[in-house]
């Protein structure tokens, strides 16, 4: 339920986490999917995922250097959806763990 | 076409393309309603052929489960490359959304490199010129190395020219293609021409595939092409190649073969579109996001599902209820029929009660059938169905199911039958079957009668409060036996939920009849014969052994009273004897039964079910509730031996429960009957649906067991805590 919390409580990890990769500027540090919020643009960095799961994503279009926009997370904050050259895919935030992406990313709209 | 060819000639072509390319309107297009369904290698994967005429040839058509890569991961995708690689097709058809040819074409490389003759179909042409996008189609054909035709599978139009195109191509077989080969450059080539040598070397089946495809598959470590090599004769060189070349691999580039394997095959369609495709940059905010806004909002998603899920329930079930109303009629009127017209038999006996009685069971449930499956199929081409599991995956992963799941389980408060067929909508046979075994724990209405029986019975000031907390167990244990069953039975055998969104699409009427029809004839197909054998065996049961002596007894007697009634005149007199005869009727029947082979069965098992407070007349009863859950109440009805009516509303039948049974035996009755095996009828499905009698008599088996445990657990905790 980490997600539902705001940026601002600070004490709570998930902020944590999320303030600290936004403070960095070293644009070779890299986070896991699960870690973005609605709306973010990131590149992906690497899939970390192993066997027929990997293989699901790169059949879906999921690869290195691809950009990928947080479309939203389900209603309870789980599964999220996102978008990959115009295709929406949806994934478990587990799931999005597995999937390391830019740090470096663009907020639009909310 | 040429007039020289010969007019009995026939090719078969297998349609494949990617979930949601519109494949199967295509294929609808082509067949018409002229299609069987079929599962391929005996796994319940639906594999639809169709076939059409033409002038001079005849056309077979297999449309496979749709995939994204014949990486053949789940069950459907396993079927659609085994059909791909071993079925006897002339010509594969790769239907291509020309909308998203990126990932589409993805699959298209893949089918290249198997070698066989290939004809790509790029569909929802219509769309691709509304955007704007210019595609150089004989460059981009020539660098792909297969003809490319262009479609709008909703409408038709241009499936005559790619039928032209499919033909010619089967004709000529190879000649006019050439072969394209994606480079995966010098590393990985090296590799994969070891590989190819090797495979060549040891006979490795072929299939008018390519060498080449076995190697990349190897390098991609795909577990099923492991496995036949390694069934090879002299395969165990092959693999050990293999793992070095995989270690060399990942040493050299800090990555898997498949990663790089699947990067250069982007890399290769990007190359080939950057050529050929003009685009014109797009609005991303389409009408479909815009929809999804609402869909899936925080707030709206879960209303608009129930409302929804509202209009599928009513639609199923009171609007079908017309309709089953008018079968139950007509197969009254039947057995009417075959009963005035024949006279009193065991063979009469038979048709009516057994055969008529129990197709008639079967054919009452179709209008169900058929409108909960026009409600899915809708659902399905809307493209609303994903987003139904996207909302409620986080609630059905709990107990280790997909999304999805939420449907069947659903439908199953109207009946058990719909609900475990409803379970198809899954495309994981792990889910499938989890699903399919709590299904019928979820209270179907043919279990209503007996709850509103005892409810109203034993606790009249309490009865909707009963009946309701009993819907309330029968969803709290279906979803407590599947976390018990997922922590259990199918640990760590989870599939990723990865699972595209698809744009919203309007459905077209066709496709939906057709599915619903598909779904109606698979149906009574599978169903009839074995609910028919079923019946027999059940009226024999409760008919065998014959008691003529007993039966001759009463019958005279009955006779008796009949001739004094038309000797006299005393109307109160005549009243007397009628319901005299009405008492010696319901004796004769409670008699008989008592001493047929069901009725035996009852007593039987009298010992077991003791601790749960049950008497022979319940057991009986449980056992013939077997036949369908409302058949508990007139069968007490019977054995209790009261008058006319026998219905769940009945006076006499009441007041002789409330005699006989204490409140708390009547609930642990209660949560028997919510428990166990639902119907003969839903235990066939559910044998046809999970394919597997390992998992079917564990159904039926846990399903009793539970039943027998929770009304012992009910009964003995009332006992403790001094409720009688």
């Amino acid at each position: 339920m980490l997600h539902l919390t705001s940026p601002q409580d600070s004490n709570l990890s998930f902020s944590q986490g999320y303030d600290t990769f936004h403070s960095k500027d070293n644009n070779t540090m890299s986070t896991p999917l699960s870690l973005c919020r609605e709306g973010d643009q990131v590149i992906i960095k690497k899939l970390t995922g192993h066997g027929g799961f990997k293989k699901r994503l790169l059949d879906m279009g999921f690869r290195k250097g691809k950009e990928l926009t947080v479309v939203r997370y389900a209603p309870l904050r789980d599964p999220m959806e996102v978008e990959l050259s115009g295709n929406h895919i949806s994934l478990r935030v587990e799931e999005a763990e597995h999937i390391e992406v830019s740090d470096q990313k663009t907020h639009h709209g909310e | 076409m040429a007039n020289n060819s010969n007019p009995t000639d026939s090719y078969t072509f297998a349609l494949t393309g990617n979930p949601n390319c519109g494949k199967t309107s295509i294929f609808n297009e082509i067949t018409g309603a002229n299609q069987k369904v079929g599962n391929w290698g005996g796994v319940t994967v639906d594999v639809k052929t169709g076939s059409v005429r033409r002038t001079d040839s005849k056309l077979y058509f297999t449309d496979i489960p749709g995939t994204y890569s014949l990486s053949a991961y789940t069950m459907e995708e396993i079927v659609a490359r085994d059909y791909i690689i071993n079925g006897n097709t002339d010509v594969i058809i790769d239907v291509v959304d020309s909308t998203n040819l990126e990932r589409n074409l993805y699959l298209a490389v893949q089918l290249i490199e198997l070698g066989k003759p290939l004809v790509l179909a790029f569909n929802m042409y219509d769309e691709l010129a509304r955007s704007g996008t210019q595609i150089d189609t004989d460059q981009l054909s020539h660098l792909l190395g297969a003809p490319i035709c262009y479609t709008v599978g909703r409408t038709g139009k241009g499936i005559e020219e790619l039928l032209d195109t499919s033909v010619t191509i089967a004709r000529e077989k190879y000649s006019r293609q050439h072969p394209v080969n994606v480079q995966y450059g010098h590393d990985l080539e090296t590799a994969i021409a070891k590989l190819s040598s090797l495979l060549e070397e040891i006979d490795f089946q072929q299939r008018g595939i390519h060498m080449r495809w076995y190697a990349l598959k190897l390098l991609e470590d795909d577990d099923l092409i492991t496995q036949q090599v390694k069934d090879t004769t002299g395969g165990e060189k092959v693999l050990e190649e293999q793992q070095q070349q995989l270690e060399r691999i990942e040493a050299l580039y800090h990555e898997d073969a498949a990663t790089l394997i699947s990067e250069k095959r982007y890399g290769f369609i990007l190359g080939a579109m950057g050529e050929t495709v003009k685009r014109t940059p797009v609005d991303r905010i389409n009408l479909s996001e815009k929809i999804d806004g609402i869909m899936t909002n925080r707030f709206l998603a879960y209303p608009i599902f129930a409302a929804f899920m509202w209009l599928l329930f009513q639609a199923t079930f009171s609007l079908g209820a017309y309709p089953m109303e008018w079968i139950e009629t007509g197969v009254g009127w039947l057995g009417a029929l075959v009963q005035g017209s024949l006279g009193p038999s065991m063979f009469r006996s038979l048709l009516v009660d057994g055969i008529i009685g129990g197709v008639g069971g079967v054919v009452v449930f179709l209008p169900n059938i058929l409108i909960l499956f026009f409600g899915i199929s809708i659902l399905e081409d809307t493209g609303y169905m994903a987003r139904i599991a996207f909302i409620m995956d986080k609630l059905m992963h709990r107990i280790g199911l997909h999304g999805k799941s939420f449907i069947p389980l659903i439908m199953g408060i109207g009946c058990n039958v719909p609900a475990i067929m409803a379970a198809r909508t899954l495309e994981s046979n792990r889910d499938r079957i989890l699903t399919i075994l709590i299904a019928p724990l979820i209270t179907c209405s043919a279990r209503l009668p007996v709850y509103i029986l005892f409810a109203g019975t034993f606790f009249p000031n309490n009865a909707g409060n009963i009946i309701f907390m009993l819907y309330f167990f029968s969803f709290f244990f279906a979803f407590f036996m599947g976390l018990l069953f997922k922590k259990t039975l199918f640990r760590g055998e989870e599939y990723p939920f990865v699972m595209e969104l698809p744009p919203y699409r309007i459905p077209t009427f066709k496709s939906s009849l057709i599915h619903m029809w598909e779904k109606a004839k698979h149906y009574l197909q599978k169903m009839g014969g074995v609910v028919l054998i079923f019946s027999i065996v059940i009226w024999f049961l409760s008919n065998f052994p014959l008691q003529t002596e007993t039966m001759s007894e009463y019958d005279q007697e009955i006779q008796q009273l009949q001739s004094r009634i038309e000797l006299t005149d005393d109307p109160t007199t005549q009243n007397r004897l009628s319901d005299e005869i009405e008492e010696l009727r319901f004796e004769k029947h409670r008699v008989t039964i008592k001493n047929t082979y069901i009725g035996r069965a009852g007593q039987l098992i009298t010992p077991v079910m003791d601790p749960l407070g049950f008497d022979w007349r319940m057991n009986v009863s449980l056992i013939t509730g077997f036949v369908a859950k409302e058949v508990v109440v007139s069968t007490l009805g019977v054995l209790f031996t009261v008058g006319g009516e026998d219905d769940e509303e009945s006076e006499a039948l009441q007041s002789a429960l409330r005699r006989t049974y204490t409140p708390l035996t009547a609930m642990a009755f209660l949560f028997f009957v919510m428990l166990y095996t639902p119907c003969i009828v839903a235990l066939v499905t559910l044998i046809r649906e999970i394919q597997s009698w390992k998992w079917s008599l564990f159904s039926l088996g846990y399903q009793i067991a539970l039943a027998w445990i929770i009304a012992f657990f009910v009964r003995w905790g009332g006992l403790l805590l001094g409720i009688v």
